[in-house]
């Protein structure tokens, strides 16, 4: 089969778009037997393993249909007493990687997922479509080209991320800044700094990276070019030049000088579950709009945005797809033993919020996996690209953790731990992930004092320095990003108790929903006057 | 006027190029290289122009030659940074089109060519001062350009090389001869087109031969026609030129006359001449492929061998289209299409190669059309494919699949790899494939039905192993063989311990499924080469050409050692015994070979059973004088076990004895065989053995016993089975010992059998067992009475017990009285 880079040398534009972009083109039947077909190979693939047979009760499902109805949900503590030792031999097929990622909340300090090589071929077969699509200006206008340079602004293995530029290597040989090898000695700040400043002598063809991080290598342009950017760099004729064009391009333009100055991108896929809240500042500051792909450890990589940047979609061989509707959640919370129902791609309804649960494809691992994330169906396709698949946007984590511009993940325990550790009488809290003015995820905290001793600003320090000592990722944002993502809004004493008697009714402790907030804030007005600050903007 | 036939000669031939490459691919290098024949096709247009003398001057038409010329040894340059790597960087390049672009228009400014004119047919031209500088930059191009296009083709594979290498002796040639152009008195003859045109012949050499440019070429005719066009075109200007020079006074249209029908006549030679030397030159292999698939169509009317067929498809498709890998798939029965044939691929990675018929592959291919592997991943629906059949097409190295259809069905399918030369498969050569799949499918069909026909002959219909039949066909041939090659021959005949029980106990269609398993367990034990038969009944043997005796014990316990565990697995508990003998170690002849085998396996039967037995002659005859002795000893083991239960049972004391004498003398009422009123008597007297393993306080209990002890002592008879299992000999009381509670209606136990389907023996031992057990004392009754007890078995007749043999026992106990 052909490689990227002989389709590319023989100018086959209309080979590459079909083979790697081709999906979009799919009706949502044609899908749907890609689905069904992959999933029946899977089921044969687990029923040769252990792991299948726990799963299948020793009795393989006849057809698709018994496999949703007898195979449970499963969560990650299910594999975690197998993967955390890296057993190998219960799993269908032989893993080519094992990926990690933190697992804040978790019974260990990392989850880890089994690559197989099929999976790691079709995962980079699925970012290059994510890698077409941010560089194309339209269907079969491919730009992509060998030698690309390439800023690479991710985690490097056994980090999910890590996985592409070796994959990668076998469809297109991109040039690395910095080169793999380098980078992958290196810290994720030094490897963004050396990779900018390559970026000044070489150029920038395309970059993939955390959009947060994007974002404020952009701002700091804007505040004039520091001296992270040149410290250490060669100071090479070429990156003289580069600079010198930027700045000419900001004078006449009379304004500072701005990444998109010095660069001209061909294209930027971002990361990170924040990314569309800083997509038209990136635009700005790059030029270039960032493109978006919806990825994780255990799924892979699960749909991509196509060239006109709007909602994503799903990739048809990657995953199984099970949707678990928003009804079925809250009857989940009201009734711990509840086994939510689950919907499939060709059920779901457009604009409604539901839990994604996947099965890996390719010999994975991961089956009816509950990764604990929400997506929202925003249309049933894209008529301006003509895609006839429903269309998504990540909404959030289900309620467990915070997610926080992709550095990281807050747990009750954690944000409990930092309440315990600081000197006030916290009677009641909740936390949710919310977005303020500037379009920032940040920590809103609800917090009923025992007795109202401390105001607002007070509780924000303590607790923003708290849980900066206790989670090194969290102080990255302030370092890195330059944020202070947590604010706090006081409730008056009395105003949990007072919800329970009114709607006797349970209330996860992180990102209880809107509505419930609403009530707890009405309640505490009514008690007294709160020392609120910020108020809920999502 | 005559000198005006060289470029325009050399522009017939850059047009042909030209029109060569339009139908090549798009790519970077075949669309800079047509840019460069494009300004090649303007200097001769121009030259041509102007040797003609056509208006508006000669100085108009130099000036557009001299363009072309001064232009193409930059676009050359350019082509072969392209040809080295298409994404050079543009800078490379930038130096030599600005060189270019001040040589163009210091042309039309006159500092190249300061002035032009045509004397008599004779060009005479002055060199303006720009004219160095063209020289010295056009040779350096040039010759820069050559040492690329060399210096590419030596990395490349041994086709490019020699492709590269003409190209790169034609780029010499042309700079050499344009260089003369700076010398006006050389320069005044287009001696430089003499050296463009053969630069030109050698490019259209190295695509045909060589596929310079990876072009896909089907030019034949094109080059046919353009040739003759140009012979034509260039003997009619000749012609034209004679007949005004020997005759200036012949009228014109006396001329044209001469001219057209030399022409005419000329035509059908020169077709003729031009079309054979285009074949001799460029097709000469492609002749060659043609016959060999011509030669096919007889091989397949002249064969009914599937696998002779399939081979000579495969050859054929190899020699005839330059294949270097493929392979067949055709229908298996499970409606999957299995690989039956390849070339050029591991066999052992290969053998279980497979596509579902839902495979999306084997639903493209249902179309009856070819389908490469670009339109394979073109398919937005490939993505569905599963990934084991991802990897079959990858290992195959696919890159053409030919469908073969009979009637509208898809019967199986070639995968084609590479061309030896490495180009695409083209329009052609899919459409003969395709052709020819489709004229091989009914053969293939026949030949398929021939070989199950034949397959089925041969088969044994249970089992699926070879049957009888083929054994001996086998034997005699590969007795032969080893005699003939002095390599040895070895025999292992097995039989399946006690099946007549286990069919008795379990059924016969039980038997034929555990007949089944154990085939498939020693299928999978046995090396390459050893032939597997059923020899008949519950005996198979094994034929192991070249497998020395020690080799053939081995294999032989390992047979046995599998059987026994696995067939424990699924708990039929069935064993083997094994005979083994062997060619030339302890038989010479085949009859012997077979008859020792079964004398050693029928020692293995009568010592102890699950066993492997060598062939000794000393030790056959053994077997014999101890058989006598072991019958001697089934008395007492009997006995002894008898005595073990009744010491156990007070009350059960005299019990075995009493059935045994009762059921003895109605067998004998009912005229069985002395053999079976042996067996009959012994099991009488073992019915209760397993009684041993019951607990005493169940066995002794004076009250009736509950549903849970009842379920216990049930137990009793299917232990007497096991018991008795391993008393040599006493097997065949089996039936009849775990019978002996079977009820006539059905709802009795342990297996629930009704009837007719309870053993004879066990019926009988039932009646025995019963009408003892009602006259004797019990701790919780009394014993009944004879009437009383007759008038019970009268009761049970037809739902406890066989309603005939009560009749027939009851009259007995009448007659006794």
């Amino acid at each position: 089969m052909s490689r990227l880079e002989e389709l590319i040398l023989k100018g086959d534009n209309k080979t590459i778009w079909q083979k790697y972009c081709g999906f979009i083109e799919l009706s949502l039947a044609d899908f749907m037997e890609i689905q069904k077909s992959l999933l029946h190979e899977q089921i044969d693939l687990l029923d040769n393993c252990q792991l299948g047979r726990i799963l299948f009760d020793n009795n393989k499902p006849r057809d698709i249909d018994e496999f949703r109805e007898r195979v449970p949900l499963t969560t990650y503590d299910f594999y975690a007493p197998y993967f955390n030792n890296q057993d190998e031999s219960i799993l269908p097929e032989k893993p080519e990687y094992w990926i990690r990622t933190t697992w804040k909340g978790g019974t260990h300090p990392f989850k880890w997922a089994p690559y197989t090589p099929s999976m790691v071929r079709e995962n980079v077969k699925a970012f290059l479509a994510s890698m077409i699509f941010a560089t194309s200006k339209g269907k079969e206008k491919i730009r992509l080209k060998p030698k690309d340079r390439f800023l690479y602004g991710m985690a490097p293995l056994p980090y999910f991320t890590g996985i592409v530029p070796y994959g990668l290597n076998h469809e297109l040989e991109f040039d690395y800044l910095p080169d793999i090898e380098t980078a992958e000695k290196i810290s994720f700040e030094e490897r963004n700094q050396l990779g900018f400043q390559l970026g000044l002598e070489k150029g920038i063809d395309i970059f993939f990276g955390v959009s947060s991080v994007l974002l404020r290598i952009g701002e700091k342009f804007q505040e004039g070019l520091t001296s992270s950017k040149t410290e250490g760099s060669k100071k090479s004729i070429i990156s003289f030049f580069r600079v010198l064009k930027g700045l000419l391009k900001s004078k006449i333009q009379r304004r500072p000088m701005l990444p998109k100055d010095i660069w001209n991108l061909k294209g930027i896929i971002c990361g990170g579950t924040d990314t569309r809240l800083y997509k038209d500042k990136i635009e700005h500051l790059w030029g270039v709009k960032p493109l978006e792909a919806y990825a994780g450890t255990e799924l892979s990589i699960v749909a991509t945005q196509t060239w006109n940047y709007k909602d994503l979609t799903f990739f048809p061989d990657v995953n199984f797809l099970e949707f678990i509707p928003e009804e079925e959640l809250i009857k989940c919370l009201r009734e711990i033993d509840y086994i939510p129902k689950t919907v499939l791609l060709d059920e779901v309804e457009e604009g409604k919020t539901y839990e994604l649960v996947t099965t890996k494809f390719k010999g994975g691992a991961f089956v009816r996996y509950r990764v604990g994330d929400l997506v929202k169906i925003t249309s049933l396709g894209d008529d301006e690209v003509g895609v006839k698949i429903p269309q998504m946007i990540y909404v959030d984590r289900v309620s467990e953790v915070i997610d926080l511009s992709a550095f990281t993940r807050l747990t009750e325990e954690l944000i409990q731990k930092a309440i315990s550790s600081c000197s006030f009488s916290c009677n009641k809290w909740f936390g949710k992930k919310e977005i303020n003015l500037k379009n920032e995820p940040f920590l809103h905290l609800y917090v009923e004092q025992s007795w109202n001793t401390r105001d607002s600003l007070e509780i924000e320090k303590l607790l923003h320095y708290g849980i900066g000592q206790l989670d090194h990722d969290y102080r990255n944002l302030e370092t890195i990003l330059g944020q202070k993502p947590v604010q706090v809004t006081v409730l008056n004493p009395g105003t949990w108790e007072e919800y329970r008697k009114r709607y006797k009714t349970f209330l996860p402790t992180i990102n209880p929903p809107c509505s419930e907030i609403e009530k707890l804030l009405e309640i505490s007005q009514n008690l007294g006057i709160s020392v609120a600050q910020g108020g809920l903007i999502s | 006027m005559s000198l005006a036939v060289i470029p325009l000669i050399t522009f017939f031939g850059y047009l042909t190029l030209y029109f060569i490459m339009l139908r090549a691919d798009k790519s970077r290098k075949n669309t800079v290289f047509k840019l460069f024949l494009a300004v090649m096709l303007f200097w001769c247009f121009g030259a041509t122009m102007m040797r003609l003398g056509i208006l508006p001057s000669p100085l108009f038409w130099n000036r557009i030659q001299t363009a072309g010329f001064i232009l193409s040894p930059f676009v050359f340059y350019h082509f072969s940074l392209v040809y080295a790597n298409p994404y050079f960087l543009f800078r490379k390049l930038l130096p030599s089109y600005i060189v270019a672009t001040i040589l163009v228009v210091g042309n039309f400014t006159g500092l190249v060519i300061a002035n032009v004119n045509m004397n008599g047919g004779q060009l005479h031209y002055e060199l303006g001062p720009l004219a160095p500088v063209l020289a010295v930059f056009g040779v350096v191009f040039a010759v820069a350009a050559s040492i690329n296009i060399y210096k590419t083709g030596k990395q490349q594979s041994n086709g490019s090389k020699n492709n590269n290498r003409l190209v790169f002796v034609g780029a010499l040639i042309y700079t050499f001869t344009s260089l003369l152009n700076f010398f006006p008195v050389i320069g005044s003859y287009p001696v430089d087109f003499v050296g463009t045109l053969i630069f030109a012949i050698l490019i259209t050499y190295s695509i045909s031969k060589h596929k310079f440019l990876n072009s896909v070429l089907y030019f034949r005719s094109l080059l046919i026609y353009s040739s003759l066009t140009i012979v034509l075109f260039s003997m009619v200007i000749l012609l034209v030129n004679f007949f005004g020079k020997i005759s200036p006074s012949l009228h014109t249209y006396v001329k044209a006359v001469a001219v057209g029908l030399v022409a005419i006549l000329g035509y059908h030679f020169l077709k003729v001449v031009i079309t054979k030397f285009v074949d001799n030159v460029f097709y000469k292999n492609w002749f060659v492929k043609t016959e060999t698939l011509k030669n096919f169509n007889q091989v397949i009317n002249s064969t009914i061998d599937l696998e002779e067929l399939v081979e000579s498809l495969i050859t054929t498709i190899s020699e005839g289209i330059g294949v270097k890998q493929l392979a067949i798939f055709l229908t298996s029965e499970e409606d999957t299409f299995q690989l039956f044939c390849a070339q050029g691929h591991d066999k052992e990675i290969t053998k279980i190669f497979r596509f579902g018929a839902n495979s999306y592959l084997i639903k493209l291919l249902q179309s009856n059309e070819t389908l490469t592997i670009g339109d394979l991943e073109q398919e937005l629906l490939f993505k569905g494919l599963w990934e084991t059949e991802k990897n079959q097409i990858i290992i195959l190295n696919a890159q053409l699949f030919v469908p073969i259809h009979l009637m509208n069905k898809l019967i199986g399918f070639i995968v084609l790899s590479h061309k030896e030369e490495e180009v695409p498969f083209s329009p052609a050569e899919r459409d003969i494939l395709l052709t020819m799949a489709s004229s091989t499918a009914l053969a293939i069909q026949n030949a398929k039905l021939y070989l199950a026909a034949k397959t089925e002959a041969i088969t044994d219909s249970l089992t699926g192993i070879y049957n009888h039949r083929f054994f001996h066909d086998s034997l005699s041939e590969e007795f032969n063989m080893a005699r003939d090659n002095n390599t040895g021959l070895s025999i292992i005949l097995l039989d399946v311990d006690m099946f007549k029980f286990y069919n008795d106990l379990n059924g016969h269609s039980a038997g034929d499924l555990a007949l089944k398993e154990l085939a498939l367990i020693i299928n999978g034990i046995i090396p390459p080469g050893a032939i597997f038969c059923r020899y008949g009944g519950e005996e198979f043997v094994i034929l192991l050409p070249g497998i020395s005796l020690e080799d053939s014990y081995l294999l032989a316990e390992k047979c046995r050692t599998n059987v026994h565990e696995k067939m424990g697995k699924t708990k039929k508990f069935l064993t083997i015994s094994l005979g083994v003998a062997a060619f030339p170690n302890n038989a010479s002849s085949k009859e012997e070979l077979l008859n020792f085998a079964d004398k050693a396996l029928y020692q293995a039967k009568t010592t102890g059973r699950n066993t492997t037995v060598i062939f000794s002659k000393q030790d056959s005859d053994r077997v014999e004088n101890v058989n006598e002795a072991i019958r001697a000893s089934y008395f007492s083991t009997v006995y002894a076990l008898t005595a073990t239960i009744d010491a156990k049972d007070s009350y059960t004391h005299g019990h075995s004895q009493n059935v045994a004498k009762l059921a003895v003398k109605l067998g004998q009422r009912l005229g069985l065989s002395q053999d079976k009123l042996d067996m009959l008597g012994y099991s009488g007297l073992l019915h209760d053995i397993g009684k041993i393993g019951i607990p005493e306080t169940i066995l002794m209990k004076p009250t009736k016993l509950t549903n849970d002890e009842m379920a216990i002592m049930k137990r009793h008879v299917d232990i007497s089975a096991s018991i008795i299992k391993y008393a040599p000999n006493l097997i065949k009381t089996i039936p009849s010992v775990i019978c002996h509670h079977e009820r006539y209606d059905g709802f009795g136990y342990p297996r629930g059998l009704k009837g007719e389907a309870i053993p004879l023996e066990g019926r009988i031992l039932a009646i025995a067992d019963s009408f003892d057990a009602m006259m004797t004392d019990r701790p919780y009754r009394q014993g009944l009475g004879l009437e009383e007890a007759i008038k019970e078995l009268k009761k049970g007749a037809g739902s406890q017990f066989d309603p005939e043999l009560v009749s027939v026992f009851c009259q007995l106990l009448v007659e006794d009285k």
